[in-house]
């Protein structure tokens, strides 16, 4: 009886618990079932919503959660992996402590009653995420006495072997601080390279004046190599309390580091002995200190420019350049007739003033120093005002006799005029300003680089380059690689316009470089496999269904073969690609729509009753797809013509920034709005570029007479349901269930559809334009193209005459 | 006395020798008579994936022979030295167990070319074996890790290099340019102060969102080829699945975590040095993302990190970008966008007449010789490094942490402390002191 009476209980606490109620007076199982269906959550919102849930009923919720594990070959586990990692995750975060009881007695349930060694595995995992934090970080060093610590680093000096001496000296450092600078001090006399230099590095903690001053007395003592160590410690730390020190090294064995080491440090005394080894044996190691060191050295290059006069080093006068030191101008220039280096200097140093002599010296200058100096003659004009830039050294140009030594420089301004003037120089046949036309920074060289290409693939990589890097619109970039792969002659310059293709996703660049996925150049197959890949998978939804099956069929055999890991990743996308753009199925009238006399207008097969711009407007995967380009004219009209209906239909945005509209009661050829009776407007409104928008441009507006209550639309691939109701001079739209707009178009202008005046003004209508078409008794029913990047499906009309 | 006491000696000698340029060595066919054996360096390579492969491992000359190898892949191993003995002309030493190379009294440099869930252990057992280490990035995948490399190299008196290099070398992705420019121009107060620097695709920087995991995945058998108990490590014990290992272990939090983890230290270690905050650590991140899976890393709209100052470092995701013209480096006087362009007029003008960075030893075998420190070392590196894995954490948790940069340490947050130092499987723990 007492067996029993235990039985019973145990059920009765089990019922009681999985019958428990939260607040909304759900069960566990509710909570439990609502939680996984959300997971995993989208945002930080949603999940602590979850999250709070299961904590708030662990630890019932746990083991129910945990006790849905099956083996990893019987059915997924991922959910419920969201929900224990997830709920750990809550309890676990400063405030949360209160859940943290409950939710880790559920996990220890679980651990003992689960369904293998893998699910146990991660229940234990978890539960150690809500213990505390250990303190891992044991240092070795701290159990240990004083005395046994010195006798540990004995034994590990005597080691004799490198590292092992490190160690000891870190000890020696750990035990004794600043006492164990001697120590340090007979470390630099050992021979080993890599003790020596930790030695040093042990001293950063303490180390002070009186240190570097014991440093540098025990230098004289050191080899060679230690006194590398030390000049480098001290530049390292830029010890400025040692330079003279260091500087007194220098010329010596040690004069390269000491050198490098007094860059670091800087100072007025540090830049001039530098300065002042320029020209000698050191004259590297001083050049690459001086072009980074540490302050202003102006003044003392001036000063000893002006003091060598003409046999100043070259590279003072490299250094005066790179450094840009303009009042060195006068001296450089005056050595410029006779001297290399200081025609390469002169770069640097010249400003507009020195512009005539520049061109003067380019004009007549040896055929090796033209490039030099037609940089430098450029430098003459690169401080003045953009515009300023291009008529200065055009008009030094026609001053010259070698006027195509000055094409260069005047690519250099990347101005307009610059492009125009050397396409004319190119077109009358100076190969001088087709190179200087490849070099210009400016994409409106573009199609004058187009004309070319055919012949010069030089113009064709840079045409391409061009393109790339302007702000064109995408569908402009396809067009005009597209066409430079019509001419691209090499496998390289094809393979190179293949990735670009890849970067403007549309339908137009996949019809470009599907073909070349039957290439027999294994790389050019390849770049075509991944150009397909990186498409299809971008804009699956352009793509006829079939040709993206084939298309992607070969690419993943081409890819499968190369072996590369990031194309076996290429390969998983384009599969998850295929399962998930299947296309859409037929669409059908409800029983409701059926009784009440509605038509199929298009169904997703076919588009036999409508009539128009059937090019722009296609019915591919399900959908009728727009592919109108921004502000054509592509309109596609229903076949029949319509005065009062109820018309109904889905649109989905593909892309951001979408337009397009719906023309009422409208003649086919002339715009909605105004030669119809309106435009219902179909607008991505909340995209940023549409930041300007009038009130009466926002979906749904009848465009220019009323203005609609502002929708907020799904996220771009999702779909809405649309109606738009017109009885006499009422019309009505409602998206997703929410009317938008409800009106009288005569009553929103008062009658007056055009200015009573007769002219272009019209105060009656919002948009104060006249709009002949509004009292139209009838029309076809449009959709309005101003752009791609959207589809329709399942569109009906129940015409009410 | 050992080895490498034996080759200071003679670095002067060596020094003089990498004057002359490269090719030339090349056209001696990697003929290593002109620099006595004694002089010449040699490395090992634990890890025969892809990226031992790349240049910076994959080579043996004159400066440093490649004299040994390991993988716990068998068909690595062989092909690894087959192909070295093919290319490079090499016959290697191949291992099973790392730490065999690690303590191989032949090697003097130990390249580190695994999945970053090793890289710690990898290096402080090297580093107590006396070795210098070339370790690829991510540093370490904790926090936790990447200070006790940081104290072993240091104890050890070894000379460290993190592999990624943009902060001396290469065009820095979508800027065009190197980092020099950039630092220069922060450094002139041109653009003021604080900055906000956005490493997006909008920028030029690809997150790689495809280096996701896949949840649900069936135990398979391990490959005969595979040590796979070795392979994992200090990591967690999870049934055997090919998704885990071999190039695609970056979709997995407990060996690495994504493009975040993966290409994080390539983009935010030259912002460190481009800001002049090589010492320096955010003090907050968040996060905005949907929640992510125990196991399988996911994906991320973006990761906010704030400096004490102000400064803050924008990560955008794949999708999350944001839309028009937006500046790389952000500043209250003037904004620097992809490909150089930038706010302030004539640019490079200004940038020029400011002096260089301080120069960056970038030579590694010469910092060997001269125990001078490698431009991105350890201590450089645990920064960087520890900013990845900060924003790992705060991703994991899916909330925003405040860290404390004096003990290194997030603020009131016992599960984001919990991810500094994890725990790790076996015997394997003891290595990490």
């Amino acid at each position: 009886m007492k067996k029993i009476l235990t039985i019973i209980s145990a059920i009765l606490v089990t019922s009681v618990s999985l019958f428990a109620q939260d607040a909304r007076q759900r069960t566990v199982n509710t909570i439990v079932a609502d939680v996984l269906a959300q997971l995993p959550a989208q945002n930080y919102g949603d999940f602590t919503a979850d999250m709070e849930d299961l904590a708030k009923s662990a630890p019932q919720s746990i083991e129910m959660v945990a006790g849905m594990f099956q083996a990893p070959e019987k059915g997924a586990n991922n959910k419920l992996e969201y929900a224990i990692a997830g709920v750990v995750s809550f309890a676990n975060a400063p405030g949360n402590e209160s859940y943290r009881e409950p939710v880790s007695e559920g996990l220890k349930n679980a651990v003992s009653k689960a369904v293998d060694e893998t699910a146990r595995a991660f229940f234990q995992s978890q539960l150690a995420m809500l213990g505390s934090p250990c303190c891992a970080q044991k240092d070795g060093c701290c159990q240990l006495s004083e005395k046994d610590l010195l006798a540990e680093a004995e034994k590990l000096l005597a080691s004799g072997e490198s590292h092992k001496k490190c160690q000891a000296i870190w000890i020696l450092h750990k035990v004794r601080g600043a006492g164990n600078v001697s120590k340090v001090l007979a470390a630099l006399k050992d021979s080993d390279d890599a003790y020596r230099m930790t030695a040093l590095m042990t001293t950063e903690d303490y180390a002070d004046a009186s240190f570097y001053s014991r440093l540098t007395k025990a230098y004289k003592s050191l080899g060679t190599d230690a006194r590398d160590d030390v000049l480098y410690w001290l530049g390292e730390k830029k010890v400025g309390g040692q330079v003279a020190f260091v500087l007194g090294q220098i010329g010596g064995r040690n004069s390269a580091e000491a050198i490098a080491a007094a860059g670091k440090i800087g100072g007025d005394a540090a830049a001039d002995a530098l300065i002042a080894r320029l020209g000698t044996e050191d004259d590297c190691a001083a050049a690459a200190a001086l072009n980074s060191f540490n302050g202003d050295i102006t003044g003392n290059v001036l000063k000893a420019i002006e003091k060598a006069g003409d046999n100043a080093p070259a590279s003072l006068i490299a250094l005066a350049s790179a450094r840009h030191i303009t009042d060195a101008a006068p001296v450089i220039f005056k050595m410029a007739e006779h001297s290399k280096d200081a025609r390469a200097a002169l770069k640097g140093v010249v400003s507009s003033d020195n512009l005539s002599a520049v061109a003067a010296l380019l004009d007549k200058a040896d055929e090796a120093d033209v490039a030099t100096l037609q940089d430098a003659l450029y430098a003459c004009v690169s401080e003045e005002d953009a515009e300023d830039r291009f008529p200065m050294l055009r008009d030094e140009s026609f001053k010259a006799a070698n006027k195509s030594r000055f094409y260069l420089p005047i690519a250099y301004t990347a101005s307009d005029e610059a492009v125009a003037y050397l396409t004319g120089a190119a077109v009358e046949g100076s190969g001088d300003a087709l190179a200087a036309l490849c070099r210009i920074k400016n994409g409106n060289a573009a199609s004058a680089l187009l004309s070319f290409a055919r012949s010069n693939g030089e113009c064709l990589s840079r045409y391409i380059q061009l393109i790339s890097e302007s702000r064109m619109s995408e569908f402009r970039k396809t067009d005009a690689f597209i066409k430079a792969l019509s001419i691209a002659k090499d496998e390289k310059v094809t393979g190179a316009i293949l990735g670009k293709l890849a970067g403007t996703a549309n339908r137009e660049a996949m019809e470009a470089v599907a073909p070349y996925l039957e290439s027999a150049d294994k790389d050019l197959a390849v770049k075509a496999a991944n150009a397909v890949k990186t498409i299809g998978c971008k804009v699956p939804t352009e793509i006829p269904y079939d040709d993206l099956v084939k298309y992607f069929d070969k690419a993943m055999k081409i890819l499968s073969a190369t072996g590369d890991p990031d194309d076996g990743y290429a390969v998983d996308a384009m599969k998850s690609t295929l399962s998930a753009s299947k296309p859409y199925p037929v669409s059908e009238l409800t029983d409701e729509e059926k009784a009440a006399g509605f038509v199929m207008l298009y169904d997703g097969t076919n588009l036999d009753k409508w009539i128009g711009d059937k090019n722009t407007y296609s019915s591919m995967n399900g959908a009728i797809n727009v592919f109108a380009n921004y502000g054509g004219d592509g309109n596609l009209y229903t076949e029949k013509e319509y005065h009062n209906f109820v018309y109904r239909f889905e649109f989905c945005f593909l892309r951001p920034a979408v337009n397009n509209g719906v023309g009422v009661r409208t003649p086919m050829g002339v715009d909605a709005a105004y030669e119809g009776m309106c435009e219902v407007q179909i607008l991505d409104h909340d995209d940023p570029v549409y930041a300007d928008l009038r009130e009466y441009q926002t979906h749904g507006s009848v465009y220019g007479v009323i203005p609609a209550k502002r929708l907020k639309h799904k996220p771009v691939g999702e779909w809405s349901e649309e109606e738009i109701r017109v009885v006499d001079n009422h019309i009505t739209v409602t998206v997703n269930g929410e009317v938008l707009v409800d009106g009288d178009i005569s009553e929103a202008c008062q009658g007056h559809n055009v200015a009573p005046d007769g002219g272009d003004r019209n105060p009656y209508t919002v948009d104060h334009r006249n709009h002949p078409g509004m009292f139209n008794a009838k029309g076809h029913i449009s959709f309005c193209g101003h752009g791609r990047g959207l589809q329709f499906r399942n569109v009906r009309i129940l015409p009410l005459d | 006395m050992n080895r490498r006491s034996f080759l200071r000696k003679s670095a002067v000698g060596a020094a003089a020798f990498t004057v002359l340029p490269r090719e030339v060595f090349g056209k001696m066919g990697g003929d290593s008579r002109y620099i006595a054996p004694s002089d010449q360096l040699t490395h090992g390579i634990i890890g025969m994936g892809g990226i031992s492969y790349s240049e910076n491992h994959f080579y043996s000359d004159s400066t440093c022979r490649l004299v040994s190898i390991c993988d716990v892949d068998a068909n690595h191993l062989n092909n690894g030295v087959k192909n070295i003995k093919e290319r490079l002309g090499e016959t290697v030493k191949p291992y099973r167990d790392w730490r065999e190379l690690a303590h191989d009294p032949n090697v003097d440099i130990v390249h580190i070319c695994t999945p970053p869930h090793w890289h710690g252990l990898m290096s402080i057992e090297a580093a107590k074996a006396g070795k210098d280490i070339w370790c690829e990035k991510p540093m370490t995948r904790t926090i936790g890790e990447g200070k006790a490399v940081m104290e072993a190299v240091k104890r050890n008196g070894r000379v460290f290099r993190l592999n990624t290099w943009f902060r001396f070398k290469d065009t820095f992705y979508g800027l065009g340019t190197t980092v020099k420019p950039l630092k220069k121009l922060v450094a002139s107060g041109k653009l003021g102060w604080p900055l906000t620097v956005r490493i997006s695709g909008a920028t030029g920087f690809a997150w790689k969102f495809y280096w996701t995991g896949k949840e649900n995945l069936i135990p398979e058998p391990v490959p005969a080829e595979l040590d796979y108990d070795m392979w994992l490590g200090p990591a967690p014990f999870k049934p055997y699945n090919v998704h885990r290992t071999h190039s695609t272990f970056r979709g997995y939090w407990d060996y690495d975590g994504g493009g975040l983890a993966d290409m994080g230290q390539h983009y935010i270690d030259p912002v460190q040095y481009i800001l002049g905050k090589d010492d320096e650590f955010p003090v907050k991140v968040e996060v905005d993302a949907p929640q992510q899976h125990p196991d399988a890393v996911g994906t991320w709209r973006s990761i906010t990190y704030t400096y004490a100052d102000g400064c803050k470092i924008i990560l955008e995701g794949e999708g999350f970008e944001s839309k028009g013209k937006v500046p790389y480096i952000e500043g209250p006087l003037g904004s620097v966008y992809k490909g150089f362009e930038c706010t302030i007029p004539n640019v490079m003008n200004v940038i020029n007449e400011l002096p260089d960075p301080e120069p960056q030893e970038t030579d590694f075998v010469k910092c060997v010789h001269t125990r001078h420190r490698f431009a991105l070392d350890e201590i450089k590196g645990y920064h960087s490094a520890t900013i990845v894995n900060m924003g790992v954490c705060a991703l994991r948790l899916g909330r925003t942490l405040n860290f404390d940069p004096k003990t290194q340490t997030f603020i009131g947050d016992d599960a984001a402390n919990l991810l500094i130092n994890q725990p790790m499987r076996g015997e394997w723990g003891k290595y990490l002191f």
